[in-house]
């Protein structure tokens, strides 16, 4: 429908691996891979933890959108981004329970002027015949030239050095800044200088997307930040390895096959599947839930313990309209027919494969279940449901 | 509703690069989530010379939810059903990734095929001759491959030549053997009015 109708040839970098168009409203992983804010968050596991489409990096916190990206993306393909924008907006009004993208073009009030001149830019012409520029059309070309134009150095740089960004990383908030930028605590979680937000995924690493981009589009400031980086990077190295463990928050155990009880008898009761905190992005949520109860949307504003605590005034991931005098209450997970079947399920899982391995290797000790219907000793288990009956021949004797 | 505008593009990328894969990809006239797909069995495994036809249906979910595939051309190999076609690869289920995509999906099968998981089976009496008696197994899949995915071969002219005489149109015979992948007894039952 599209194709053939815009004259923008976008470039492999900002092609969104997920939906194969022009990243719309980026989401920067802690891998460093970019996906559209939809196909991120479709792409999400939200009863356990979510993995990158590319990679498979485990994550636990569905990120802010990266606003550096997304207004240089704006710039850069207007006319896909528009009609991105429509497309997008269409789709979310269809289905309207699950809420909308943030609307970061009117929350964004000091944007820069689109005018600016390009300032110290060189140039790559290996860049925009190979990129930007259908070189049959003339008319095209002027038209990406034009936009390759429009982007500067001021609209790509780090938001502490305030110098373009150099192996750029984008935190859970979705501030960006230079590798060796990030100043990492020795004690306490890693937090945005921007916005106080912390960033509970780890260290993050380059997003090799912007970086060749910035490596491409400005080579000889990009040269430069390089010959003055470089020296210290070294130095960057040795101080980040030790602290590492730092920016490493305790990670939450997830159900596997083989731990599902254990898992549920210690995490059940704060588990809260399908829920998402609005602020860090935790999703689902572990620990407390708090939830708005004068929100109106469809897909609520939920919050986690700790974003409860360190009052924020960022609105919702899916643009409700929470304001900080909106009430919030302590709400208990939903334990429905839903949880219990899972459970039941997750409970096969663990006969069969305690009865595969054999008696051999008992596995866990006793343990307390949740559900009345389940028995459990010396780990090995038997229901009493239908589906245990072809099940139960295999199991280790008791 | 899966992502139509994802799988036209999809096609797109895909027809670009089809000549050195050597494989095909077809959307159904009136339905793009309905597709049928070739692949060509790999040199130096029973299977080189074939070509192997694939159903695919694209879920809702797409690309959130993995294709569904399915071999139309009868395959001997432990993780692929030899009755119903029905493949085990674990891409196609609980490892799909949605930026995956149907070209690799079609690279991953045929590296399935190169290289088979006897020990994560889909057809246990395949997976039990492979383990067992692996020459028993080498031999009926190329028997199998020169039956069922050669539809060029002498042996398929032959088969279209004795379901002729049997009084079939010579197109519609060719069309049914081809839609079978090649197995005689499927062709005729679809042939016989019922």
């Amino acid at each position: 429908m599209e194709e053939g109708t815009e004259s923008e040839q976008i470039s492999d970098n900002f092609t969104c691996a997920v939906c194969l168009d022009v990243l719309y409203k980026p989401i920067v992983l802690v891998c460093g891979h970019v996906s559209c804010f939809w196909c991120c968050q479709f792409s999400m596991d939200m009863k356990s933890e979510s993995h990158c489409p590319l990679c498979r990096h485990t994550y636990h916190h569905f990120p802010a959108i990266c606003q550096t990206l997304h207004f240089l993306l704006k710039k850069l393909y207007p006319i896909s981004y528009k009609r991105r924008n429509i497309q997008t907006r269409e789709v979310e009004l269809e289905k309207n329970t699950l809420g909308f993208s943030p609307d970061i073009d009117s929350l964004v009030t000091s944007e820069e002027s689109n005018g600016l001149k390009d300032a110290g830019q060189t140039p790559d012409h290996s860049f925009e015949g190979d990129v930007l520029v259908d070189p049959s059309a003339t008319n095209e070309k002027k038209l990406s030239e034009s936009s390759v134009r429009a982007c500067s150095v001021s609209d790509v740089l780090c938001v502490a050095c305030k110098q373009l960004l150099f192996r750029p990383v984008v935190l859970n908030c979705g501030h960006v800044y230079c590798e060796a930028c990030i100043t990492i605590p020795t004690e306490g979680t890693l937090k945005c200088q921007v916005c106080e937000c912390r960033h509970p995924s780890g260290f993050p690493k380059v997003c090799r997307v912007l970086d060749h981009f910035l490596e491409e589009q400005f080579a000889s400031e990009y040269a430069l930040r390089r010959s003055t980086v470089q020296p210290n990077q070294e130095q960057i190295q040795n101080r980040i390895l030790p602290n590492e463990v730092n920016t490493q928050v305790p990670r939450f155990s997830f159900p596997t096959e083989e731990n599902f009880l254990q898992w549920w008898t210690v995490h059940g009761s704060k588990f809260h599947a399908n829920v998402g905190c609005d602020v860090c992005g935790m999703c689902p949520i572990i620990g407390d839930r708090y939830r708005c109860k004068d929100c109106t949307e469809s897909c609520g504003y939920d919050l986690c313990g700790d974003c409860y605590n360190t009052s924020s005034d960022l609105p919702g991931r899916f643009n409700q309209k929470h304001t900080s005098r909106h009430q919030l209450e302590l709400v208990k997970p939903i334990i429905n027919r839903n949880v219990i079947y899972r459970l039941l399920r997750g409970q096969l899982a663990v006969v069969s494969s305690i009865a595969s391995r054999s008696q051999s290797s008992p596995t866990n000790g006793s343990l307390e279940l949740p559900s009345p219907s389940v028995d459990d000793d010396d780990g090995s288990t038997e229901l009493p449901s239908a589906t245990g009956e072809d099940q139960s021949d295999h199991q280790a004797p008791i | 509703m899966a992502n139509v505008s994802r799988i036209h593009r999809e096609l797109m990328q895909f027809s670009k690069d089809q000549s050195i894969l050597g494989m095909s990809l077809m959307a159904d006239d009136d339905d793009v989530r309905h597709l049928t797909a070739t692949i060509p069995g790999p040199t130096s495994t029973p299977y080189d010379g074939g070509i192997f036809h694939l159903d695919i249906t694209l879920p809702d979910g797409y690309p959130f939810d993995p294709p569904k595939m399915r071999f139309t051309t009868k395959v001997w190999h432990p993780n692929i059903s030899s009755q119903t076609g029905a493949i085990c690869l674990d891409i196609l289920k609980n490892n799909w990734s949605p930026a995956l995509n149907l070209k690799t999906a079609l690279i991953s099968l045929q590296a399935l095929l190169s290289s088979p998981e006897p020990n994560d089976p889909q057809d246990a009496v395949v997976a039990k001759q492979y383990l067992g008696d692996y020459a028993t197994f080498v031999a009926t899949a190329r028997r199998w491959t020169e039956d069922f995915a050669k539809a060029s071969s002498a042996n398929f002219s032959g088969k279209v030549h004795k379901l002729v005489e049997m009084g079939f149109p010579e197109a519609l015979v060719k069309k049914t053997l081809e839609a079978v992948g090649g197995d005689e007894n499927m062709a005729l039952e679809r042939l016989c009015p019922k």
